[in-house]
């Protein structure tokens, strides 16, 4: 409870100092709930943001409203929900599952903006109107998932099991299978990006292959699921460019189990060039003159050594910056400049980009590289 | 000259002063009290008499909050203890006193609690030769220099992106350091791995799922040995005179059981080994000895790492080396231990999927209509997934006779349906329902259970779960916590409570006992369990509202 508190009172504290300094109002804040780590919804690292980021930030743009993201795993989905939108600590749940029964004591969402299901991977030689014509050919699926589930319940399949999706991908490269049935935003985003779309990607329908998500906000924050609603139902042209520019495979799902044919043929999938999205904040390597280490230390003095420690000689491990190097090697500056500028609002940690100036916050990053320990 | 006869006197001085220390000092050397986990101390200071006067002596703050598991160790007059979290800490502090003489605080990647799919605890470490071994959430196993703390040497077992995690501490056998990790669902394939404990290099390894070409690879279907799980997360047991190491292994993976053969109670060959098993390897060689499976092509999630206690008893007139394990499906199995011969199985609280044992083929006889399957929820199925025993170990006493143990009385309503990760579209709604009430409304009870006769000879009611791992003393003592913050003494005759205080946060860690300069302590770690309520609903929502979470090591003495 004391933590609780504490952690309000910083956020508090921050966004009195942003609007003081900046004039911004809190209500035009929308804070989003993402995971740091899951290419192509969602990076923290950049350079690209991942589809429910540019979804939020879109959406966010036509409310007037700014974003801030704060970063969780979603490897257990709940618990990421319960311990960000249902802490308080985000507002917008960006990919929650449009389905009656998801949480929906604590969670409201919103209309599905987008399809995601699975979808089979194949060489443009290899032809299939059926799964019963995948037989002579050896199909990659991902563990624990429907598609293992499916073949396993189905005589005369040759099937190879990957721990992960980029896996079973990489295996039809390879050469190594036929054909990957897997969760296909990951299999058309590795097309795209990786293969130069050289291979069709072809959503499969059925049950428990396609879901449709919205974006879940509070179940009280019932106001802010209809201006989402309503944005949602213009940004659908944009949506959709949006899922296209990662490779998401959007043609119409294709019934493969049913027992005729079906008439339409797969749709290829599609060849967007990768543009340049906008690169995240990369540190320069030059090495710092002393006079810039000195400003920084200065400055960080001044507003982060009462968390941080004077110097940043730190007590407690989990705050003790001189320890960046050991935890993050290269990704160091990185790592500091997400947090510094976004924050950790689930640690107690405000995110600073409105308050401290970029070269301020590059001077504090030329003091803490001078303070590294060793491992 | 004169020197030498003085530097003799000194000699025998030290001599004598270290023969007097042996006889007035016992430790607490290993997490289960001897490499067998019978959890019992011949120590018999502290007595059904005396008990209500014990009164606390030290304590010690963990600095880490929640799903405290750790089993002190107790080497000379130094302990080791660890708390949650990564451990956030291993400490080493003087055992007469409480005061910390060093600390061990590992850098644990942030984050790693979304990565380990049942809580951030820790369970101990292990001790051997001056070296203080410890199993991390991050995959790493680490030996310290006991008398400092600093890192001897360190290794990666385990990746733990992939939900593989170590949170139980390793188990000595000779020079070697041997761990498992956890995992069973999560795409890992099980092995035991066996490291030089001089430096951390490997020696053997033993995969809990045998690859293509190895006896039993085809109890797997298709190629779902690769990812079959069968991981060995909880303690090892080992037997010095047989060198034989005692392993439980957890559930197959995945849940789905048409994966990994029929998915009926008609499961011919694909039984799934060595998943829910009982494994028994030479310490030298890292090979099979024997196995025994206790729950074959499970789909409950009857994990078999429950801890296998080994003691020598006396059945029909003869004495067997035995193993005891209380699994979690139910059954309290006695195997002979150098053999693993099935000798008897009873099951020791309610338990509605099986109807009883074939004593023939050792594999119990399940009612098909308890089983769950992919599109078929069974329901009202005792004992539900956490098990009739969870991982808090039970204790033998050689004295009584009895084995003493928590034990749990949940049901649960399950299918196998999908409840996969989807990346960007989360888990849709997972199926089942963990949290039913088994007969009588209790959720735990404490029992007394004689392993010959198998049947149960006192027990001990509560309305929560989770009873806290058990030790026993030769005075005729069982000492246990739970989930309210009650440490309990009972009279191991009949079970009545002799003593209770209450520690403020819920207890799952087991108790430790030991004696220096002539003078008995009994330690506990308290905090209760954080991650698991969340899994059963209403019963988890009066397993939070039991007591606060907490973090902190209670040690008692007489006055």
């Amino acid at each position: 409870m004391i933590r609780r508190i504490f952690r309000v009172l910083l956020v508090v504290a921050a966004l009195a100092t942003a609007e003081s300094v900046a004039g911004a109002p809190a209500a035009t804040l929308l804070r989003l709930c993402a995971d740091p780590d899951n290419l192509p919804f969602s990076s923290a690292t950049g350079p690209e943001r991942g589809v429910y980021l540019e979804v939020g930030a879109l959406v966010a743009a036509r409310l007037g409203m700014t974003t801030d993201v704060v970063w969780w795993h979603t490897a257990y989905g709940r618990r990421a929900v319960r311990n960000t939108l249902l802490a308080e600590t985000c507002d917008a749940y960006v990919g929650l599952p449009v389905d009656a029964g998801y949480m929906d004591r604590q969670v409201s969402v919103t209309r599905p903006f987008l399809g995601v299901g699975y979808a089979i991977m194949t060489p443009p030689s290899v032809s299939f109107a059926r799964l019963d014509d995948l037989k002579p050919h050896r199909v990659a699926v991902e563990f624990r998932t429907p598609p293992q589930s499916l073949l396993a319940t189905r005589e005369g399949f040759s099937v190879s099991t990957y721990r992960s999706a980029e896996d079973a991908v990489d295996a039809v490269a390879r050469k190594e299978v036929d054909a990957a049935f897997v969760w296909g935003p990951i299999a058309g985003h590795l097309n795209l990006k990786k293969f130069a779309s050289a291979y069709r990607v072809v959503p499969v329908a059925g049950e428990g292959m396609q879901f449709r998500v919205g974006i879940g906000v509070r179940k009280s924050e019932e106001a802010l699921r209809r201006r989402i609603d309503e944005a949602l139902s213009q940004l659908q042209p944009e949506i959709r460019r949006i899922a296209e520019h990662y490779g998401f495979p959007v043609a119409a799902p294709v019934d493969l189990t049913a027992a005729a044919p079906p008439a339409a043929s797969p749709a290829p999938a599609t060849s967007a060039s990768p543009a340049a999205s906008a690169p995240a904040a990369v540190a320069t390597s030059t090495t710092p003159a002393p006079d810039t280490v000195g400003a920084g230390r200065a400055v960080f003095n001044q507003h982060c050594s009462h968390c941080h420690s004077p110097n940043a000689h730190s007590p407690e491990p989990a705050r003790d910056l001189r320890r960046l190097r050991i935890r993050y090697g290269d990704r160091m500056s990185a790592v500091f400049y997400e947090t510094i500028t976004e924050g950790r609002s689930a640690k107690g940690m405000p995110p600073w980009k409105e308050i401290l100036k970029a070269d301020d916050i590059a001077r504090i990053l030329s003091f803490l590289e001078s303070v590294q320990s060793t491992p | 000259m004169k020197r030498h006869a003085l530097s003799a006197v000194i000699a025998f001085a030290v001599v004598l002063i270290f023969t007097l220390a042996a006889q007035a000092q016992q430790g607490w050397p290993v997490y289960g009290g001897d490499p067998g986990n019978t959890r019992y101390s011949t120590l018999t200071q502290i007595t059904p008499a005396n008990v209500k006067t014990l009164k606390v002596a030290w304590v010690l703050q963990l600095g880490s909050l929640r799903s405290q598991e750790s089993t002190p160790l107790v080497i000379g007059d130094t302990m080791y203890v660890t708390s949650s979290h990564g451990p956030k800490n291993v400490f080493a502090v003087e055992a007469k006193t409480g005061v910390v003489k060093w600390r061990y605080s590992p850098d644990v990647p942030s984050g790693i609690d979304q990565y380990a799919c049942c809580d951030v605890n820790n369970r101990g470490v292990a001790f051997a030769n001056g070296r203080v071994f410890v199993g991390r959430l991050d995959g790493a196993l680490v030996a310290l220099d006991a008398a400092t703390g600093k890192e001897v040497w360190k290794t990666q077992v385990i990746d733990y992106t992939q939900g593989s995690v170590i949170t139980s501490p390793p188990t000595i056998a000779k020079n070697l350091v041997v761990t498992g990790f956890g995992g069973g669902e999560y795409g890992a394939r099980g092995f035991i791995v066996a490291y030089d404990q001089a430096d951390g290099k490997e020696k053997w390894r033993f995969y809990t799922v045998p690859g293509p070409g190895e006896p039993g690879n085809d109890t797997w279907k298709g190629d779902s040995w690769k990812y079959g799980g069968a991981t060995a997360w909880a303690i090892g047991s080992y037997d010095p005179t047989l060198n034989l190491i005692y392993y439980g292994t957890s559930n197959p993976g995945p849940w789905n059981a048409s994966v990994r053969g029929t998915d009926s109670s008609n499961y011919g060959n694909f039984t799934n080994l060595f998943s829910s098993s009982t494994v028994a390897i030479d310490a030298d060689t890292g090979k099979l000895a024997w196995y025994y499976q206790s729950t074959p092509h499970d789909a409950w999630d009857y994990d078999g790492v429950n801890e296998n206690v080994l003691a020598d008893v006396e059945i029909n007139g003869q004495k067997v080396p035995a193993l005891f394990k209380a699994d979690r499906n139910g059954f309290f199995y006695v195997l002979n231990r150098k053999t693993g011969q099935l000798i008897s199985a009873k099951l020791f609280a309610t338990a509605n999927w099986t109807s009883g044992m074939d004593m023939a083929t050792g594999r119990p006889i399940e009612v098909p209509e308890k089983r769950p399957r992919v599109n078929f929820r069974a329901q009202d199925v005792c004992p539900s997934a956490i098990g009739n025993k969870n991982w808090m170990p039970m204790s033998y006493s050689p004295q009584t006779g009895l084995v003493y143990m928590p034990t749990l009385n949940i049901c649960m309503d399950m299918n196998l349906a999908q409840v996969d990760y989807k990346r960007g579209a989360f888990y849709l709604g997972a199926d089942f329902e963990l949290g039913k009430w088994g007969p009588g409304g209790h959720l735990g009870e404490v029992i007394a259970w004689d392993p010959v006769k198998q049947q149960k000879v006192w027990g001990n009611t509560d309305p929560l779960p989770y009873l806290g791992g058990i030790t026993t003393t030769a005075s005729g003592l069982v000492f246990h916590g739970d989930i309210h913050g009650w440490f309990k003494a009972l009279d191991a005759k009949n079970g009545n409570t002799l003593w209770k205080f209450m520690t403020g946060s819920g207890i799952s860690a087991a108790p430790a006992t030991y004696s220096i300069d002539g003078k008995q302590y009994v330690a506990v770690v308290s905090g209760r369990t954080f991650a698991i309520p969340p899994f059963f609903g209403k019963m988890g929502e009066q397993m939070v509202a039991a007591s606060p979470e907490g973090g902190a090591l209670f040690v008692f003495e007489l006055p």
